[in-house]
């Protein structure tokens, strides 16, 4: 009796959560970014330093029952270190270009279809991206299906990007333009394990064609004694098989607390592996204040082109620090108020720092800072 | 005796669907009901609280760590170094 009474109060005290989240279904977010890299290793002749300055809108519409607008822009400004002096015993180059400092825009838009008593949901999306150099366009088709009582929700989502590109060598040279395909199929199934725990798991694949390489790397080629004596083009293949598979799990004892564990495991046909692990705790605290943590931590085994001081040319080659072996420690916290909060809409601050750290010297930090209106 | 790459990919293929279809016989059984759901609601069991930083994430991480997303976004795309 005394659980039935219980099964039905708490039902009451959810039915009114949801008409609280019903009465504030639209949402808009605005973003501010910094992000900044710092090269003290890496490639040892090429300067992989820059920062990032961004700002974000997203908008989020419910426009009838069933049928939701998503709409979100990013324009962000990189400030590319300059480049590192050539050493007079390379015979084919005086100087190096880098990418030049650059606007970029992003642009998303998507619906999200929900039939009235259906439990299937489609998402439908474009996508566009611009920077003087490079533009990319695609479509992102998804779906939704939720079993068992929404126990279980299992997903499907395929990406296609194209992306033209402007081939600006790292020598200053011109070289014509290219172009680049990328096919991307995410299966993910989430599942209710427990009232207190929650898991996912997720398998991605990704096959790129095209234009793989990134113009302004460069891998120089050292002489017996390890003098750098010549700069030759990075090249990869023009196609790329990438697996991962994303495992989470998620536990809460208390309303507001929670800790979460995240692993991931990829390979591709380039022999690069990697695999990562990222635990994370949430608390909340005060006045609907909440705080979350979170460690990641990686190994990556290089790719099977990257050489870190070649004595000759290959067909394949490259010195792309991204390309090689490295472990990576990326600590992070997020901290969000609510600023207004009525049972209509809510105006909630949103505070974000977090970086990263790799064993071949190459380290970064970042920082966002976020205001959420809901109504 | 070597597998070909050709009973390698059917072996990756079938070992994708058996794991999917043990997942959705697994999940068969009801693990919680509706009104068991209050904790799993809150926004600290949601996996990425912040769309905004998951973006931030995948534009600073993406092309430098091979793991890193897999959960709803594509992989690839808008970045040269990618």
């Amino acid at each position: 009796m005394i659980r039935r009474a219980l099964g039905i109060g708490l039902f009451l005290g959810l039915t009114a959560i949801a008409a609280s989240a019903q009465e504030r279904p639209n949402k808009i977010e605005l973003d501010t970014f910094f992000f900044s890299q710092r090269d003290r290793g890496g490639h040892p002749l090429q300067a992989e330093g820059f920062e990032y300055y961004a700002g974000r809108g997203s908008l989020d519409l419910l426009l009838r029952p069933g049928l939701r607008f998503h709409l979100e822009g990013t324009l962000a400004y990189i400030g590319n270190d300059s480049s590192l002096a050539v050493p007079p015993t390379v015979t084919n180059a005086t100087t190096t270009s880098a990418s030049a400092n650059l606007v970029t825009l992003d642009a998303l838009t998507s619906l999200e279809i929900k039939p009235r008593g259906s439990a299937w949901t489609w998402r439908p999306g474009f996508y566009y991206h611009h920077q003087s150099d490079n533009q990319s366009a695609g479509v992102d088709l998804g779906f939704t299906r939720e079993l068992n009582d929404g126990d279980s929700q299992l997903s499907f989502t395929y990406s296609v990007r194209f992306d033209h590109l402007l081939l600006d060598f790292w020598d200053g040279s011109q070289r014509g333009t290219a172009d680049r395909w990328t096919h991307n199929v995410l299966i993910g199934w989430t599942e209710l394990l427990t009232p207190d725990w929650k898991g996912y798991l997720g398998l991605q694949y990704t096959f790129q064609k095209g234009f793989l390489e990134e113009t302004y790397n460069f891998v120089p080629i050292y002489d017996a004694g390890g003098v750098p004596r010549l700069y030759v083009d990075e090249s990869l293949p023009n196609d790329r098989h990438r697996a991962q598979v994303n495992g989470r799990l998620r536990y809460s004892w208390a309303t507001g607390k929670s800790a979460g564990l995240d692993a991931s495991v990829y390979g591709d046909d380039w022999h690069v592996v990697h695999a990562a692990i990222e635990p994370s705790y949430e608390t909340r605290f005060g006045r609907d204040v909440r705080w979350r943590v979170w460690y990641r931590f990686s190994v990556q085994d290089g790719a099977r082109y990257f050489r870190k001081r070649p004595q000759a040319s290959e067909r394949f080659i490259t010195r792309d620090s991204d390309l090689g072996s490295f472990a990576m420690h990326s600590p992070g916290a997020t901290i969000s108020f609510p600023l207004v909060n009525g049972p209509r809409r809510e105006i909630r601050l949103r505070i974000t720092t977090f970086g990263f750290l790799r064993d071949d010297d190459l380290s970064g930090f970042g920082a966002k800072l976020g205001l959420v209106w809901t109504w | 005796m070597r597998r070909g790459p050709t009973a390698c990919r059917r072996f990756g293929v079938v070992g994708v669907v058996v794991a999917l279809c043990g997942l959705m016989l697994g999940g068969g059984c009801t693990g919680t009901q509706y009104y068991e759901r209050e904790r799993l609601q809150d926004p600290a069991m949601q996996f990425d609280t912040d769309a905004g930083f998951t973006f931030i994430r995948h534009k600073t991480e993406a092309a430098r760590e091979g793991s890193f997303g897999g959960y709803g976004a594509a992989a690839a795309g808008g970045c040269a170094c990618q």
